[in-house]
């Protein structure tokens, strides 16, 4: 099927975004995992491989629209050395996607491509819950102190 | 956070090193080998940024 004009263009940068987001969360579960604080690896590890399944959703639609799914272009992948720092930064990621979903859902109303749309609304979900997700981690870091949240992510969540 | 992957670099080793005294780019960036042929250049183009670092000017990347 033909896209409507700037469609793949959107569909391309939300893949951008959304495969440096991948080797972030799965270089920070890994880190974590290493550290010792199971909970938070498979948390982030889950949410690394959401990601590629949205990646996965992303390439199809681009190819189904007849585009070229960028698989070369990257950003900056921010990998921090603490887990507050990965926190903040996963943060920072997901605000960014959030952003570019928005502008997405705007531009693919304005040229009427209501699937492609709808798609973009499903991660869009997806990216709010894992924004709520970071800020509840931030604020009982902040109300409990580092030590004791890292001593509540050595055990796996049951 | 990680400033530079390719090499491991953080954003507190740089401060480290700012600390230490090395504060202008050209001394940085010898010290932190980013003029050896093996690295990708980026963090050369972003040289200003992590003198900035290195001097004190920037709050922590990750907030």
């Amino acid at each position: 099927m033909k896209a409507k004009e700037g469609v793949v263009n959107v569909l391309n940068k939300v893949l951008t975004a959304d495969l440096t987001a991948i080797n972030q969360y799965f270089v920070h579960a890994k880190m974590c995992e290493n550290w010792g604080y199971e909970r938070l690896h498979h948390k982030v590890r889950e949410r690394s491989i959401s990601e590629m399944k949205d990646a996965d959703e992303l390439i199809g639609h681009i190819l189904y629209l007849d585009g070229v799914p960028n698989v070369q272009r990257m950003n900056a992948v921010q990998v921090g050395e603490t887990v507050l720092e990965q926190l903040k930064l996963d943060l920072k990621a997901e605000q960014e996607m959030l952003t570019l979903l928005s502008e997405g859902v705007v531009h693919c109303t304005k040229v009427t491509d209501f699937t492609t749309r709808h798609m973009l609304e499903d991660m869009a979900e997806d990216v709010d819950e894992h924004i709520d997700w970071i800020e509840t981690q931030l604020e009982t870091i902040k109300q409990v102190g580092v030590e004791n949240y890292l001593a509540e992510q050595i055990k796996k969540e049951s | 956070m990680y400033i530079c992957l390719c090499r491991g670099i953080t954003e507190n080793a740089i401060k480290r090193l700012g600390e230490e005294g090395v504060l202008c780019p050209n001394a940085l960036a010898c010290e932190l080998g980013l003029n050896e042929p093996d690295c990708c250049g980026r963090c050369l183009k972003n040289i200003e940024r992590l003198t900035a670092i290195a001097q004190g000017q920037v709050r922590s990347v990750a907030g």
